[in-house]
């Protein structure tokens, strides 16, 4: 039996150059989104969907959302550039796009990158809001140092599964 | 897909995390204190200061502050020359330095390798790894706040001006600081023999030698 491949990886240079390529075009296009749209409509979204967890895991907490912050009256945060984890996705988007795999099979990988990221993302800012209200010094070490290598290594993992995946078994010899 | 392939992969990842991660909590102030004068030659090497770089422990945490001294005038706006003599300071969180060793040092363990020297291989070929991957960041990072202090000065006065190296230290700081050791890594990873398109370019190279050698050879 053969294993017909759907990611191949036997260009290593050509998928670091169009890799490095992809996300640099991603990153010029963030960069040129307005800052109004970004803080009052995209991060207005991140930080309401966060109060609504942290509503629902602890009622008691009075959270409010204006409009790319969060606050109750133990802690406040700000959603600002960067903060979205949209390094990450661009990453991950980047190295789907270097990989030489169907489109479809691409499509379908950064549309679960993104969902990915997204949850990720979340849980990090839910997690940052109770890191500042009962656990203050831990609040600095997790958002600089923890947080951004975890999202790496779990991207890491997610990639690595799209690509193996990718291996389609049962391709009869011809 | 070879299911155990998986697994053995997504446990190294974790298994390197973890560790990568514990030693940068437990020892990571020795690692910072040992790469502090790479970053002060790397900080003055892109920047028109002096610089001292120091490891500070206080109140807000462990930090690694940089303090520029301006040797020569330094334009900043219409009313504002910085003369010699001047000094600035800004600091990073300690951690934010560790943040792309921990994921170079993941990267590289994550690879399968052939044999067992290569792991080994890949971990040696990391440290010079790490030393570009740093000069290219967290230099940057420190030079570029005291850049955007100034930056930030001359729009208060009107006048607007822009900084290749703060737009360098955008890049990082919004993705490049992750980007960097994960490339450093796929090119150590590359650079083993072993490593994907390798073994044929060796193997090649092998039966070329033996094909000129027979060639050579004087008939029997």
């Amino acid at each position: 039996m053969t294993h017909g491949r759907l990611v191949n990886f036997t260009r290593p240079i050509q998928f670091l150059a169009v890799f490095i390529g992809v996300y640099a075009a991603l990153e010029a296009i963030y960069f040129a989104v307005p800052d109004p749209f970004l803080l009052d409509v995209v991060y207005h979204d991140i930080v309401a969907a966060s109060a609504d967890v942290i509503r629902l895991i602890t009622p008691q907490e009075a959270v409010k959302t204006i409009a790319n912050r969060l606050q109750s009256g133990g802690a406040a945060l700000e959603v600002v550039r960067g903060c979205d984890g949209a390094g990450v996705m661009f990453m991950l988007s980047a190295a789907m796009a270097a990989s030489s795999a169907p489109l479809w099979y691409k499509v379908a990988g950064v549309l679960a990158a993104t969902v990915l990221v997204v949850v990720l993302n979340q849980a990090r800012i839910v997690t940052l809001y109770y890191l500042a209200v009962y656990r203050k010094e831990w609040f600095l070490p997790v958002p600089v140092y923890f947080a951004p290598t975890f999202m790496i290594a779990v991207s890491g993992i997610f990639f690595a599964t799209w690509a193996m995946v990718g291996r389609t078994p049962a391709r009869a010899a011809a | 897909m070879r299911r155990r392939d998986l697994g053995e992969l997504v446990g190294r990842i974790v298994l390197a995390w973890a560790l990568s991660s514990a030693v940068g909590l437990l020892a990571g102030r020795y690692i910072v204190g040992l790469i502090i004068p790479l970053l002060t030659l790397a900080s003055d090497a892109i920047s028109p200061y002096t610089t001292l770089i120091e490891y500070d422990r206080g109140v807000e945490g462990d930090r690694v502050s940089i303090t520029a001294y301006v040797t020569r005038p330094i334009y900043v706006h219409h009313a504002l020359t910085l003369n010699p003599g001047v000094t600035m300071t800004a600091a990073i969180d300690a951690g934010h330095v560790l943040v792309p060793l921990v994921i170079l040092f993941t990267a590289l363990w994550a690879p399968p390798v052939v044999r067992r020297r290569d792991r080994a291989r890949l971990v040696v070929l990391g440290l010079p790894a790490a030393c570009i991957v740093l000069c290219l960041t967290i230099p940057f990072v420190l030079i570029g706040k005291i850049e955007m202090m100034l930056i930030e000065d001359a729009a208060k006065a009107g006048e607007l001006h822009s900084s290749l190296l703060v737009d360098w230290m955008i890049f990082g700081e919004s993705g490049g600081i992750w980007l960097m050791p994960l490339v450093a890594a796929v090119l150590c990873a590359q650079s083993l023999p072993s490593a994907a398109g390798n073994e044929n370019r060796w193997r090649r190279a092998a039966e070329n030698s033996t094909k000129a050698a027979q060639a050579s050879a004087p008939p029997a």
